[in-house]
């Protein structure tokens, strides 16, 4: 297929104009490095935040609730203290 | 070595593994295929280096975020030049006090029109074009682009306008008018 008019007059402004300002690059880099770093900071410590809160707020914690479930009598139990011996 | 492996790879392959990775150096791979390009739109658009710079800039933000978006339905680089045209058509929006860039917006529709032949376009000389372009209103200038550099389909163009198909026909349609109207003026008698 034949180049057209409007192919040609853009490639002329691209050529006329040249290569992105190397400033761009750089405000682009530090402003997809700010939201990875806001990512994993969400990703890694939210969760645990969120915990914290739910904990000190006198929630249950899931992980605490689901240790406690798997505990058998005999084990980590010992029975109530004033229980006669 | 490392850039001669990147230039085999396709735009789909980098998002991909840019994807898997979150490595931005994927990420730099795309926007070193694209920046000078995408730079250039923004500055024929909207004519004013520092704008650009800041279009650019705020596009490459926009297309980082979206990334996970894209699903390879239509080439990237038609992805990416739809959010080019549609954040420096909405730049140009907010810096006009009356809110219109497209002809059919600032004009009375004529009773009748007349569907001017892509040719008649295609064939005007370069330097004419060029003037034309910069005469006609910024909306038109940038459908035609798509249209004709870009080679975007009408559902396409709709797209990146957020339009209707018979909106953009429409306004394709009144852009050539014009482009024409503004060829005839300058060169006709010529």
């Amino acid at each position: 297929m034949s180049i057209n008019n409007f192919k040609r007059f853009m490639e002329e402004e691209e050529t006329r104009i040249g290569e992105a300002p190397n400033r761009i690059d750089a405000n682009v880099q530090s402003t997809t490095n700010f939201f990875t770093f806001a990512g994993n900071l969400i990703e890694v410590f939210l969760p645990r935040v969120l915990e914290a809160f739910v904990a000190m707020t006198g929630g249950s914690n899931r992980e605490y609730d689901d240790q406690k479930k798997r505990r058998t009598p005999d084990n980590g139990y010992n029975g109530p203290r004033n229980f006669p011996k | 070595m490392q850039l001669t492996r990147n230039k085999e790879i396709s735009d789909l392959e980098v998002i991909e593994r840019y994807l898997q990775t979150r490595d931005s150096s994927y990420f730099g791979i795309l926007y070193k295929r694209y920046s000078s390009k995408v730079y250039a739109k923004c500055i024929s658009l909207l004519k004013d280096e520092a704008r650009a710079e800041d279009a650019a800039q705020e596009i490459f933000t926009k297309i980082y975020l979206n990334l996970a978006k894209f699903t390879g339905k239509s080439k990237f680089s038609t992805w990416i030049y739809s959010i080019t045209y549609n954040y420096c058509i909405d730049v140009i929006r907010k810096n006009k006090k009356n809110k219109n860039v497209f002809s059919d917006e600032m004009e009375r529709a004529p009773d009748v029109i007349d569907d001017i032949e892509d040719q008649e376009l295609l064939l005007m000389r370069v330097d004419r074009l060029k003037i034309v372009l910069e005469k006609i209103p910024e909306g038109d200038k940038a459908i035609l682009l798509m249209k004709y550099n870009e080679d975007f389909s009408i559902i396409e163009i709709a797209e990146a306008l957020n339009k209707s198909e018979s909106a953009v026909k429409m306004k394709i349609m009144r852009a050539k008018q014009k482009a024409k109207a503004v060829y005839n003026d300058l060169f006709k008698e010529n």
